[in-house]
Parts: C-alpha cells; structure tokens; sequence
C-alpha cells in the first residue's frame, strides 16, 4: 500500500523531524537528568542533559518513606474506572448530540457547551459534594463529579458526523434501535478518537490530585502522595520555620524532577499501546455512499 | 466483543472500589479507649505527623490529650476558606496569615477567661507582653497565642548586606560599615580578581528580583541600610507611630540611586531583574558574587556548595552596612513579641479547657524542655552542675539526618506553639533552647573562627550595634498583623507598583533616575499610599493602646 | 472535494409519538443532563457572590445575610488600575496563540502523517508530546536559560536581543512560542486522531488519478481534519479570555511584567490574594459571561461562511 522508494521530501521531513525532536525531548531530557543527579550539584546549574553526578537519593527519598502500594493501586484504579465509564458515556453522549434529527439535539448541546466556560467555583462545587451529597472520601467521588468532559463529547461528536451516513442508515433499515446503532455501528468506527479522548481522559484521571485533596484525602492516590512528599521537600521559605529546620540533604527541584517522572513513566509505557490507533489510517471499505 | 470486555472490566472495578469507599463519618475529638482525648489540630506550616514519636508520646502522658494534625498541601490553599465556607472547624487551629477570616466568622473562642483560670504558665510565658496578644481595642479577646519566640536575644546574624570572607581578609578584617566602604572594597576586589580561579567573571553583587524574592533582596536591605528601620513588612514606622510606605522615604532614594549607579557601572550584575531564582543560588555558589543584599534563609543552599566545594573563602560575612554614619545597622534591634499570629482554639472545640490545660502545659517549664530539648537520658542528660547537654553523637544524629526532629520529636513541637527565645533561662539556670552562646560559638566554621580572632570578639554579631542599643518599640512588628482588608488591598497594589518602579529606577539611565522615582512616588500616591499609611498609623496607635491600659 | 453529508434539518415538531421514536436517545442523553445540572450548574449559585461585599467578615455568613453591591465588584475590576493593560495582554496573548498554536498543531500533524517509516513516525510521535508532562517550573527555567539576557541565544548570536527584557507585546510573542515548544505534539495528537478517521480509499482512487503528495495533503487531508479544527478554533475562541496564569507568572520578572498580567491572574491576586472574594467571582463571571458570547459569535461565523458549527 505504501510507497516504498523515498523522496527528497521524505528526507527534508526526516531533517525537519530529527530537528523537532532534538528541541522538544530537551525539557524531558533535562528533568531526568536532574532526577538522577546530586542535589548539592545540581545547584551549580540547572541545564544539562546528561547527570554530572550521578545519584538515586532523589528516588530513594521518595519511596523509602512513603507506602506507595495502595495509592498507587487506587491511582489505577481510578485511571481505569474513570477511562472506561468516561470514553463509554461520552461516545453516548457524542452520538445522541451527533443526531440532527434528535428532538432536543439543540438545547441539549447548548447546555453542554456553557458549562465548558463557566463554573460557580471551587467553594459551591466543594460544599455540594461535602455537604449535599456526602460523597467525601468515597471513592465514586474520583469518578462521578467529572466522568465527562465537554470537550471530548464535542470532538467525539465531530468525529461522529464525518462518518458515513449509510451504515447507521442501513442498520435502521434492519430494525436496530439507537442503543444498538451506538453500540455495534458506531462504537467501532469509533477506535482513533477513542483512543485519545481514553488518552485524554486517562491523563487527567492519573494526573490530577486536587480532587484528593478536596475530597478524599482518606483515600489518596499516587500523585497525590508524590505531590505531597513534593510540598515537603520544599524549604519553607519562611524564616522561623527554616532557622527551626536541620541540614536539607534534598532539595525540592531535584525532588520535583524525581517526581515528575515517577508520575509521568505509566504513562510513556501505556502509551505505545495506544499509539497504532492514531498512526496509520483506516479503510472504511464497506461503506459506499 | 471489546464492549463486552469493557464492559466486564468496569464491572469489576466498581466491584473493588465499592469495598474501597466504605468510609463512616468520624465523631471528631473524642476522648478514646486509653482515656486519652484526642483533639483535631490545623497547622498552616505542618506536615504529615502520626503524633507517635517519643516527645508526642511524653506530652500525651502529661496532658492526656493527642493531636490529630491536619495540613495544608497545595501552595495556593484555601483550605481556610473551606472551614468557613462548611463551617467545619478543628480544635485548635494555627491558621498563620489567615486568621483574619477565622475571627470575623467568629470561629476563634476568646481565650482571656481560660488563661485566667487555668493557664498560669502562659501567662507567666507571657509576663509583661500578655497584653499584646489582645486583638484589638475594640475587641480585647485573645484568640491566638503567638508562634514566635518570647523574650531572649540573637545569636546569629541572618545577614542584610554581606561580603565574601576572601574579600574581607585582603582588606585585613576591616568591616566596611557604610556603602560607600563597602563599594570601594568591591570594586578594589574586582579589579585585582576579574575572574575566579575557575575562569568565571566576577560579579560585583547580585539581586534575585523576578519573582516575590524582590521583596527579600531588592526591597528589605533598603529599609535597614538606608533607614536603619527593623522589619516592619514595607512600612516605616515613624516616632510619633506614624506609618509611612518605606519605598518614598528620601533615605530609601539615596539607596535605589546608588544601586543605579552600581547598575551603571557594570558592578551590580545587569541579570538582576530577569534571572530566575535557580540562577541566582547557581550564581553565588559558584563563588563568582562579591557581595550579596539578602537574608541567610534564602541563600543558605549555595553556601552548602560552597562549603561542599572547599571554598569556604567564598561565604558570606554579614556585615553592619548602613548607608551613612549617622544610620545605625538595626538588624539585632528586638522588635519585642510577635502577634497576629498562633495557635488558638476554635469554638468548634467541646473540650476548651483541656485544650487550654494543652497549652499551658506547652508553656510550662516541664513542656519547654520537653519540646527542646527532648526526653532526659535519651536526647539530653544533666551534669554535675545542673547543666542541661547534648552528646556529640545525638548532635551528630540531629545534623546528618533530615527527619531527626520528625522521628525524636525534639524540635519539632516547638513552633508553631509558644516558646522562649534563645539566651532565656529557667529556674535551673539553663537557657529553655538548645542555642547557647556556647554553641553557636563551637558551631563556627574556621572562616568565622578566623574572623572573631581578627576583630577580637566572641560572636560575629558583636560588630553589629548591639540590642541594648534600641528600645523595644511599644507596639509589635508589623508584619505579623490581622490587616484590615482595606490595608491589604492597598498593601498589594503598591508592592505591584513599587516592584516595577523600583526595578524600572535602577535600570534606568542616571539622569533619568529622579524622573523615574518621582514617576513611581505618583503611582503610589494615585492607589491610596496616603489612605494606607492613615489606616496603618491608626492601627499601631490602638496597639500601642493596647499595651499602655 | 464535495462534503458527502448534507446539512438539512430533519427536525420535527413536539409530539408524544416523537418522543416515544426518540425513547433510546432521551434514555441515553437525559441521565447526563441530570448529571449536569447537579454538578455543574447548581454551584453556579456562588455567582450571586459577585454582587456582594464577600471579604472574610461576611465570608461565613448565608448568601441572603450578606451585603448586596449591586455591580460594585464589577465597576471595582474594570476601574482598576491595571484592568485596561490586562485585557490588551489577554487578548493580544489569546489571539497569538490560538494561531500559532492550532497552525503548528496542524502543520505537524501533517507532515508526521507524510512520514513512510512507520519506526520513525512512532518515535517522533513519542517523543513530541513528552514536553506536554513537564510542569511549567521546568519549561520556565530552561525557557529562561535559553532567552535571558546573556543566555543561550544571546550568545550564540552575539546579538543583545533583549527577548525577556523589553517592556512590549515582544513578551506576549515569546509566551507563545514557548507555548508551542511545550504543547505542539500533545495538540497534534487530536488532528492525528482525526487524519487516522478519513478513508484510505479517497487517497488510492487520487493516486490513480495522479495526484502527487502535496496534492492528497491540500486536497484530500485538510479537508478531511477541517470540521475537527473548525470544531477546536470556536471552543478555542470562547475561553479566549482564560489565558493560564501559570505560565505567565513563571516566565515574566519585575521588567515585563506589565505585558504579562492577564485577567486570571489579575483575578487571582484582587480575589484570593486580597481576600475580596466578590471580586474574584466578578471576573470570573466576567470572562466566562464574554467568552459564550464569543462562542457564539464564532459559531455564528463559522456558519455563515459555511463551516460545521458546534451547535
């Protein structure tokens, strides 16, 4: 199917490429670096991309003291749950919007969308769901205050209308209803942008933390723990707490640094998995219009 | 197919989270099956503590009652708010700057008739300063005890305008103690060391002004070198307790004038203003800055490199520098107690009275040493003389291990509750802190050996104009204060002024300087600077007040 | 190309019956709705804050106890000192990056869909979103270590660009291709998604009639991705005025910090920095109130010269 001899373009995008990555990687590069490098050196400078000083303190600091086992199960947990329930509910979602014909196609989106843009804030969010729902330290609060994001119904939902009409068509003419349209036509056709709306999803899921923190500070997660060995291994800056504390053997950015990539490597080794779902197209062969 | 996995996969999901979420709503402070209460505690500055190290334990077994201590994690928390907003409040409550909103919602319980019944050792703690715990004139409740040090004197010097030592020593230990000696010295050393051993050039001095760190390098050295002013946040506080926003005084002009001109001359690192923090610290720990504006707290990780490196030459002296010889150095000057800050209890509380009784005890003799110095025979033992000590091995411990005080206890108690200064002593005759005179002295580096033997003194403070030099101020320091909003709000929109200005006037041209200032002086008078300074002015009277009734 | 989808409306009137057909849709739509209104739409009440005198005195106390302004909040914000430079800021900055941000997304997406070496492609691909995970601390120091005045770039010109020093829209340009560098690969992944949906055939049919690479990219990729960019710019254009804050705190310093002030910040330091949490919800308000009419004016263009609409 593909062309094998290669073109000049092709070496000119191979340039451009190598280029592209060279400048991009260099963020990541430097973070792990720094996450394998002495603190105290460290100081001296903070660019560099290969450890002057090499070191697993930063790593050892972060997971001698602190019982990772369950937070970091709860973190899966809850990545997993959120995706499923999330990509399920917003490929539903995407799929009625999708529907011209639907009767409160409209004012259903309109509501959607607003709420894209406005939000009471954190205190009437945090008083519903302490005080109104009594959802506090429960684990479906991880899932159920934000399992569909907006976005994703509206990018799914884009997706969705730039599929042929005919096979939904056809499936109508068999007699199928809506759920078995959404379910066996328009779910597999679905796979690229489920795969990055799960991406997304599960992203934000393993990412944030403030949800723990508000929340379920009982229950806590992986990153919320890493974000709290973080906030402690930084010096207080102020003066009376840090004449109180003693010789720091760790600083607080090469501690960030460790804990960016703890948080971040699930993600690199999940992604690859991902990733055939978004190289590469697809043949819609069977459908004719 | 797929769906059906995922759909299996859910399902077993939820199946374990739903024996995850089984969570039942906690009585908060009750008193346990040990007998022991156990109150909720809300520490702004704290960190994760199961309350099971040996000091936690020695103060339960005197007090009956346990912590449950509960922190703020995110930078910009609003944890404060929260409590407010659920009404849901902890026992006790170290709110730092927000106590403000606790005592409008009426959260704090007025503490007066407590400490008058049952806490005599606070009040004691306290002696003549009780009074400055009152909130307001109005309002003489005390809602909070102070988290600061209570009485005694300085040992350290925590540093405005600072030298290298190699600088020092070429000039024979002479101490400048004006700008223009201290910028005759810089320049000298320059000129015969351009470059550091390492091929570096050498910087003249160097700020850290891209961030709030403006206010600790750019903004504060200005009030003490050229007002000779202690801290009072960004006010001066005149004689007749007259405020005034420090960055209009004509002194404070000659100071941003002469960095200008340092600017000018290639002596002031033309990087100032836009390198970050990180910069900064990598800077000075190369050993490349010849002088420094700023406090040790926020240079200290260079100077571990330094010393890390051998280059102890290349630390810091503090230096008395003042802008003229009728300008006294008022770093050691005692502002007396701070409030506005501490730990209270809240009328959440069912247990007022055994939360007071967990104070006083705090305050007691037996719980001052208790939380400084640790458990007799373990972390300190007691000589022939009566002398309380450490061992070198336990001081070695408390050195070499980050967690020493969150493991032993010792130390750790010690803020945010109240506490005895360094130098105060108890009836034994043994000072309540660890810090000594004795032990800063044996804590000296060689430099600083080195330095006291050339000058002839005992400590590296004794160059500086000593405390009994100045008077107490009547009133406490300011930056510690409940402000009211109006103030506040002013307060940051001048500092957003003052920021820019200032930095805008020393990057400027010479003759452009005065343009520039006055130009900034207009800002500031055009948001309120007038009005801030009435409401200040008249906030310090009450206290003052306060003390004098 | 032609859209093989037509836009006509097949909506019909209210009836009993046509909710009875559309049973399966209200079944799988209205439980969301609920959702909806519940968590989204119930907290809205803490707008009232927003014409009330709420500072910590009245914080504590019920919505109908505290002291109502009127549109005082709103008058405060606007007639503040730093409100008119912080709207040019927001919008200059919007403005720049929506552009140059959904173009690099799209150009990038499009040349590594053109890249025939499949190993190569993934790794690019990898590599390209890993900025995306770098916190904005990190991205800021090496920004900086790059553009200072006597950093990298300086030197290796031998020029005094003045990049992060200059007190002009200059910093809102530098924001936003640092932005670039750190999202460009994490934003191309939806417009991938998007060339990984269109059919393969239309691409062996326009080979057969002879078009060469440039060709199928302008003529048959493009178009493809266009509804998905379309559908990006118009959500993009309504939180226009939501610049992340940040970002432009960690790369701006005491020189430029006039050019780096944006409404979220400037929210963020008269609401919660001063306690007048009125205040802070008036902005809010205020920008969430502008960018659904934004929203909707983009919609509307977007419909008028003849693009998919969101709505």
């Amino acid at each position: 199917m593909l062309e094998n001899k290669k073109g000049v373009f092709d070496y000119i995008l191979m340039v451009l490429f190598i280029g592209m990555i060279l400048i991009t990687v260099y963020p990541f590069l430097n973070v792990l670096a720094i996450s394998f490098n002495d603190p105290m050196d460290t100081m001296r400078n903070v660019n560099f991309i290969i450890p002057r000083k090499f070191t697993l303190a930063n790593y050892i600091y972060i997971f001698t003291e602190n019982n990772m086992v369950m937070p970091f199960m709860l973190s899966v947990l809850k990545t997993v749950v959120g995706t499923g329930v999330g990509v399920i509910f917003t490929s539903m979602l995407a799929y009625v919007l999708s529907r011209k014909d639907f009767y409160f196609n409209k004012s259903f989106t309109i509501l959607f969308i607003i709420t894209m843009y406005v939000s009471g804030g954190m205190i009437p969010e945090y008083l519903l769901i302490m005080r109104n729902l009594r959802m506090g330290n429960n684990f479906w609060v991880y899932i159920i205050p934000g399992m569909i994001w907006v976005y994703n119904v509206i990018l799914m939902r884009s997706f969705i209308e730039g599929l042929p009409m005919a096979l939904q068509e056809a499936a109508k003419i068999d007699g199928a209803n809506d759920f078995v349209i959404w379910y066996k036509v328009i779910l597999p056709l679905c796979t690229p942008v489920i795969a990055t709306v799960s991406l997304f999803i599960a992203v934000g899921q393993w990412n944030s933390f403030m949800d723990t923190y508000l929340y379920a500070r009982e229950i806590p997660t992986l990153q919320y723990v890493l974000y709290e060995i973080m906030e402690s291994a930084q010096i207080k800056v102020d003066p009376h707490a840090a004449a109180q504390g003693v010789q720091n053997t760790v600083s607080p950015m090469s501690v960030r640094m460790a804990v960016t990539v703890v948080a971040t490597l699930p993600i690199l080794i999940v992604y690859p998995f991902l990733q055939k779902y978004f190289v590469g197209g697809m043949t819609l062969g069977a459908v004719k219009d | 197919m797929k769906g059906k996995r995922i759909g299996a996969m859910v399902l077993a999901a939820s199946l374990t989270a739903g024996i995850l979420s089984g969570c039942s709503a906690k009585e908060k402070s009750q008193i346990g099956e040990d007998g022991v209460l156990e109150l909720e505690f809300y520490n702004a500055d704290g960190e994760e503590d199961p309350w099971t190290n040996p000091v936690a334990q020695a103060i339960t077994d005197a007090t009956g009652v346990r912590l449950k201590i509960d922190y703020p994690v995110a930078a910009q928390d609003m944890k404060v708010a929260l409590m407010i907003a659920e009404q849901n409040f902890p026992d006790l409550i170290y709110a730092k700057g927000d106590a403000a909103s606790l005592i409008d919602a009426g959260a704090l319980l007025d503490m007066t008739d407590l400490i008058e019944q049952y806490g005599p050792n606070i009040k004691k703690m306290y002696g003549d300063e009780f009074d400055k715990l009152k909130y307001s004139e109005e309002d003489p409740s005390i809602y909070q005890l102070s988290s600061y040090a209570m009485g005694g004197t300085v040992y350290k010097h925590s540093g405005t305008a600072q030298i290298q030592w190699a600088v020092l020593k070429e000039n024979d230990y002479k101490v400048p103690r004006t700008l223009d000696e201290l910028e005759t010295m810089i320049k000298a050393y320059m000129k015969a060391h351009p470059t550091t051993e390492s091929g570096l050039s050498t910087i003249g001095f160097t700020l850290s002004a891209a961030d709030w760190h403006w206010m600790i390098t750019l903004g504060n050295p200005a009030g003490y070198i050229a007002d000779g002013q202690p801290d009072n946040g960004q006010w001066i506080i005149g004689e007749d307790f007259h405020a005034m926003y420090k960055f209009r005084s004509d002194a404070e002009r000659e100071y941003f004038r002469w960095l200008n001109r340092m600017y000018n001359e290639g002596i002031l690192d033309p990087e100032f203003a836009t390198q970050t923090h990180e910069d900064y610290i990598a800077k000075i720990a190369s050993g490349r800055v010849v002088a420094l504006f700023d406090t040790d707290w926020d240079y200290q990780d260079a100077e571990k490199v330094l010393k890390a490196d051998g280059k102890l030459d290349k630390t810091y002296a503090p230096l008395p520098v003042s802008i003229s010889e009728d300008v006294k150095c008022p770093s050691l000057m005692s502002q007396g107690l701070v409030t506005g800050q501490g730990v209270g209890i809240t009328t959440a509380c069912k247990y007022p009275v055994e939360a007071i009784k967990f104070l006083d005890f705090l305050c007691s003799d037996e719980g001052q040493i208790l939380t400084q110095w640790g458990i007799e025979g373990i972390n300190y033992f007691v000589d022939e003389n009566g002398k309380r000590y450490r061992t070198q091995e336990e001081i070695d411990y408390n050195n070499s291990d980050k967690d020493y005080q969150k493991k032993t206890g010792v130390g750790f108690y010690s803020y945010p509750f109240p506490t005895y200064g360094d130098g105060v002593t108890d009836t034994t005759g043994n000072t309540y802190t660890k810090a000594s005179k004795d032990a800063v002295i044996a804590e000296y580096d060689a430099e600083q050996k080195a330095a006291c033997e050339a000058w002839s003194v005992e400590l590296l403070t004794d160059i500086f104009p000593q405390p009994s030099e100045f008077a107490i101020p009547e009133y406490p320091p300011v930056w510690a204060y409940i402000k009211p909003a109006e103030l506040d709000d002013i307060g940051n929109k001048l500092d957003e002024v003052a920021w820019s200005g200032l930095i805008t006037c020393v990057i400027g041209k010479p003759e452009q300087f005065d343009a520039n200032f006055d130009s900034m002086i207009a800002s500031l008078e055009s948001i309120g600077m007038s009005r801030a300074e009435e409401i200040l002015t008249e906030l310090i009277m009450e206290k003052v007040a306060l003390v004098e009734n | 190309m032609k859209k093989p989808r037509k836009q006509k409306n097949m909506k019909e009137p209210f009836s009993l019956a046509l909710m009875w057909k559309q049973r399966y849709l209200l079944l799988m739509s209205v439980p969301f709705v609920i959702w909806l209104i519940i968590f989204k739409y119930v907290p809205l009440w803490g707008w009232t804050m927003a014409f009330q005198e709420v500072v910590p005195k009245s914080f504590a106390k019920p919505i109908w106890e505290r002291k109502f302004v009127g549109f005082q909040n709103f008058v405060d914000a606007f007639s503040d000192r730093l409100f008119p430079q912080t709207m040019i800021n927001t919008i200059g900055i919007s403005i720049l990056g929506i552009t140059l941000g959904t173009a690099a997304a799209i150009i990038f997406a499009l040349f590594l869909n053109e890249i025939r070496m499949e190993g190569f492609k993934k790794i690019t691909q990898t590599v390209s979103y890993l900025p995306h995970f770098v916190s904005w601390v990190i991205i800021a120091s090496i920004a900086k270590m790059l553009l200072n005045d006597g950093g990298a770039l300086e030197t290796m010109t031998g020029k005094s660009l003045h990049l992060m020093s200059t007190n002009s829209p200059l910093f809102w340009i530098v924001v936003c291709i640092i932005n670039v560098w750190k999202e460009v690969g994490w934003d191309a992944i939806i417009y991938l998604s998007a060339m990984a949906g269109i059919d393969k055939g239309i691409y062996e049919a326009a080979k057969v009639d002879g078009a060469n690479r440039f060709q199928q990219m302008w003529y048959l990729t493009l178009p493809g991705i266009k509804p998905t960019a379309i559908v990006l710019l118009i959500m993009s254009v309504g939180s226009a005025l939501n610049v992340g804050m940040e970002r432009q705190m960690l790369l701006s310093n005491g020189i430029v910090q006039d050019h780096a002030m944006v409404l979220s910040w400037f929210a963020y330091i008269r609401g919660i920095g001063s306690n007048n949490y009125g205040l802070g919800t008036a902005i809010g308000m205020f920008q969430s109130v502008v960018g659904i009419i934004l929203l909707f004016i983009a919609n509307k263009i977007a419909g008028m010269i003849g693009e998919d609409k969101l709505v």
